[in-house]
């Protein structure tokens, strides 16, 4: 099955060229060889010059993971808590309930003015957007460990704290994988988007993305998006890695 | 296995009550109708009934998983407010801790307390092979058979040392050649920890190969409407003309009071 | 029942579809036909306030124009990018980040008028201590745009200081969050066109280092400039904008004081913000070709405009026909 799964991507890529050198894909549009070009210069040279590929990785993947972090650490006791106690969830629903349905990237102007051009305001963006998903599928992953759990814990002198830590997170972490999932995609689309307002350091995947804007330069933006693409993919695999291995006993 | 000091019976059932209310509709179901019972501490003691009769139910209020509507659970001689250790139950549908290997599920008990990590290690060790389960640790419940999940379960409720076993029909998910094999390991365990038994089931030929005594409940609102003795000496056999008799009777009298 | 539902249901879509359709011809909404421009400009920026002025004294339906505005933008390469989707017939936009689109071929476009020269400034935040432009070396300075006029009059400033541009930080930071980030010291310095030096004055958020009239004196900032393929299609339309351009910029130079009140509406400040910056503007159409050939020169230097012939990529970019004169 695997050597199919090359043909469809291949047969694209093809394509893309042969329309590219025949002219007829529009002036805003590289062959796939000004791409593979365009890599190599945001590498050597960098973009914009002397700010190299290497560079906006780092900080964009500071960026993420720092507001990430926070929202999972945060996500998951506040999930599990609501998940598990009824008066809780019936307290913190209405503000989810509010405050979920704003785009993250709504809050950026309120965040640059509070945290300023920096960390700050992207991982307060970050974190909005990766917050919501995991509280939810926390909270569904602990609705959803059988009852019958909780009760043997209790008949083996389990209190409410051990429940939660013990039953609970356990049994709700794969629903927790999908929110983290969930989560850090909508993350990292989050940081580029905010990244493309400006960033305090110089550097960030959306932000040399920007700069490849800003010189009409559209070989480096394509060449941008594939490495911003790559690396969404990535993240996304060392998370399914990590859920694969915590959760062999399904 | 501690047993009971003879102040009394284990387990005193006075009066026991319980009426559900349905959620949607506010209708009452009466489940249990004044149940009076006591059961003496190291006995072999099963209970039967028809289906939905409520065994499950007062299995569970002594277990402190339900709180009575009306009467009193007193574990000897004091009223029971809660689940506990002391009191370990054994579910039909094993509830074994999918993510936990089987050590660890046995061991879960310890941990919580507070048992150094390598003592509860060996305990749990040895109770695995109380169940004749030796050489499985490593193995999430996903990967057992029914009958050896039920004897991990059984081995983790063992554990904890409780004072009395409530088990809630453990065997009735499991293929009739494996049932019969966990009936007689039940009955040697019993013989050899001493531990108070109480056995829920719907199948009578089980309650009589198991049980000294045999509590039966009328259909629900269930109250006590027989109590045989079992006089029959361990270990027994299915074949016997005893067994048969005494199984043919409460059998008619159970059918008796499903007719009514 | 069902039946008579679905009739009424059709015929209330139908008669929507059909105000719709008259709608979008714009049938019935006049005697003469307008002709419609797409025109795209800068948000808050005080140098394109012609455009403003002749759209209010309505310069523009007086030459038989119907303005869409194709969108405001916050700085001008992203202006650029919608000319390069096609998006936009004219618009007033920064002259630097004209030349950048059009050098790499991403738009094709012309500079048929100037909008303004001058009017911008570096400004610091208020703790830093550097006395000119030399005393930023070191420090980072915040520009709205990679390869903007601002881009280039600070590398000229430092080039003239005898600074490195290398040994200056800069990033780009979206006008509005500059004074913010100004105030906030994240960064040391902005550079920026007005009415943003004035509100920063007014705010106390910065004080400005230096006018860009001094670094270079009569720099050509903002134009105004078409699409290629649309001047080919429509000359009289574009020869109409531009004299509603032109009246309107000579309307600035005779009024300025309902100029500032008009600039208070547009761009939400206070008419005495507005005029203080109003004084470091000037506001002329013609454009000096000179001066963009210099950009030009500066711009190839930068490895931006790749373009072997700049002389001859220059000329091809100014189109005066349009003017009043027909050129010069």
């Amino acid at each position: 099955m695997r050597k199919w799964k090359i043909i469809s991507p291949l047969a694209a890529l093809a394509l893309w060229q042969v329309l590219a050198s025949a002219g007829v894909l529009g002036r805003g549009t590289p062959s796939p060889v000004q791409v593979v070009k365009g890599l190599y210069t945001l590498i050597a040279t960098g973009l914009p010059p002397g700010y190299h590929l290497q560079g906006h990785l780092i900080a964009s993947l500071g960026r993420v993971f720092t507001g990430f972090a926070i929202a999972v650490v945060i996500a998951i006791p506040v999930g599990v808590l609501m998940g598990y106690a009824n008066v809780f969830k019936a307290v913190m629903d209405p503000l989810v309930e509010i405050v979920r349905p704003v785009p993250p990237l709504a809050w950026l102007p309120l965040a640059v003015v509070w945290f300023g051009i920096g960390l700050g305001s992207a991982a307060f963006i970050i974190f909005l957007g990766a917050f919501f998903p995991v509280v939810l599928n926390t909270i569904s992953g602990v609705k959803s460990v059988d009852p019958h759990l909780v009760e043997a814990a209790r008949t083996l002198g389990a209190r409410d704290r051990t429940i939660l830590a013990r039953v609970m997170v356990p049994g709700a972490l794969p629903s927790i994988f999908t929110g983290l999932r969930i989560g850090m995609g909508i993350a990292w689309m989050t940081l580029i988007a905010a990244e493309l307002v400006g960033v305090k350091n110089g550097y960030g995947l959306g932000y040399m993305i920007m700069a490849a804007r800003d010189f009409a330069r559209n070989d480096l933006l394509v060449a941008g998006i594939v490495v911003i693409g790559l690396v969404g993919f990535l993240v996304d695999w060392l998370i399914r890695l990590a859920e694969r291995r915590l959760l062999r006993w399904r | 296995m501690e047993m009971n000091a003879g102040n009394g019976p284990a387990l005193s059932l006075r009066g026991l009550s319980k009426t559900f209310t349905e959620q949607k509709t506010g209708n009452a179901l009466e489940v249990l109708d004044g149940i009076d019972l006591d059961i003496e501490a190291g006995t072999l003691t099963c209970i039967v009934g028809p289906s939905g009769c409520g065994k499950t139910t007062l299995l569970r209020l002594i277990g402190g998983l339900e709180m009575p509507t009306r009467g009193e659970v007193l574990f000897e001689g004091a009223p029971v407010e809660g689940p506990g250790p002391e009191r370990g139950m054994v579910f039909q549908e094993y509830a074994l801790f999918p993510w936990r290997t089987v050590l660890k599920n046995v061991s879960f008990g310890l941990e919580i307390e507070g048992m150094p990590r390598d003592e509860a290690r060996r305990k749990a060790d040895g109770y695995l092979e109380t169940v004749g389960l030796t050489g499985h640790y490593e193995l999430y419940p996903r990967e057992l058979s029914g009958g050896m999940k039920q004897r991990v379960a059984i081995a983790r409720t063992l554990a904890v040392e409780p004072r009395i076993l409530l088990m809630d029909e453990p065997f009735a998910s499991l293929d009739a050649q494996t049932r019969n094999s966990m009936q007689e390991f039940l009955v040697d365990l019993w013989q050899r920890t001493g531990t108070t038994v109480v056995f829920v089931t719907h199948s009578v030929d089980e309650a009589v190969f198991l049980g000294q005594d045999i509590i039966g409940l009328s259909r629900r609102p269930a109250e006590v409407v027989s109590r045989f003795k079992n006089p029959l000496g361990y270990p027994r056999s299915r074949t016997d003309a005893g067994f048969i008799a005494l199984r043919a009777r409460i059998l008619e009298y159970l059918t008796e009071e499903m007719s009514e | 029942m069902n039946r008579k539902r679905t009739i009424v249901v059709t015929a209330a879509f139908l008669l929507l579809a059909l105000t719709m359709g008259f709608a979008a011809t714009g049938c019935g909404s006049g005697a003469q036909a307008k002709k419609v421009v797409r025109v795209g400009f800068l948000r808050n920026d005080l140098h394109q306030l012609a455009y403003y002025v002749a759209r209010e004294k309505g310069f523009f339906a007086e030459q038989g124009l119907d303005i869409r505005e194709g969108g405001t933008f916050s700085a001008g390469p992203e202006e650029m990018s919608a000319f390069s989707a096609g998006d936009l017939d004219v618009g007033y936009v920064g002259v630097a980040p004209a030349i950048t689109f059009a050098s790499q071929g991403m738009a094709d476009v012309k500079v048929v008028a100037q909008a303004n020269t001058n009017g911008s400034s570096i400004l610091v935040r208020p703790g830093l201590d550097a006395q000119d432009v030399a005393g930023l070396r070191g420090f980072t300075v915040a520009i709205p745009g990679i390869s903007t006029v601002q881009d280039y009059l600070l590398r000229t400033a430092l080039l003239k200081a005898g600074v490195d541009p290398a040994d200056v930080k800069e990033v780009v930071v979206k006008p509005p969050e500059m004074l913010p980030a100004l105030s906030a010291a994240q960064v040391d310095a902005a550079v920026v066109w007005e009415p943003y030096p004035s509100m920063a004055a007014a705010q106390g958020a910065g004080r400005v280092l230096i006018n860009s009239s001094r670094i270079w004196p009569n720099h050509p900032c903002c134009m105004v400039v078409a699409d290629a393929s649309f001047i080919q299609k429509n000359p009289d339309t574009v020869k109409r904008f531009v004299a509603a351009h032109v009246q309107a910029t000579k309307y600035i130079q005779d009024n300025p004081a309902e100029a500032a009140d008009m600039a208070h509406l547009f761009t939400g400040q206070d008419a005495a913000v507005a005029k203080s910056a109003m004084k470091n503007i000037k506001f002329s159409y013609t454009p000096d070709v000179k001066a963009i050939a210099r950009y030009v020169d500066f711009m190839k230097q930068a490895g931006v405009v790749k373009d072997k012939n700049p002389s001859a990529f220059t000329k091809g970019l100014v189109d005066t026909e349009f003017l009043p004169g027909g050129g010069s």
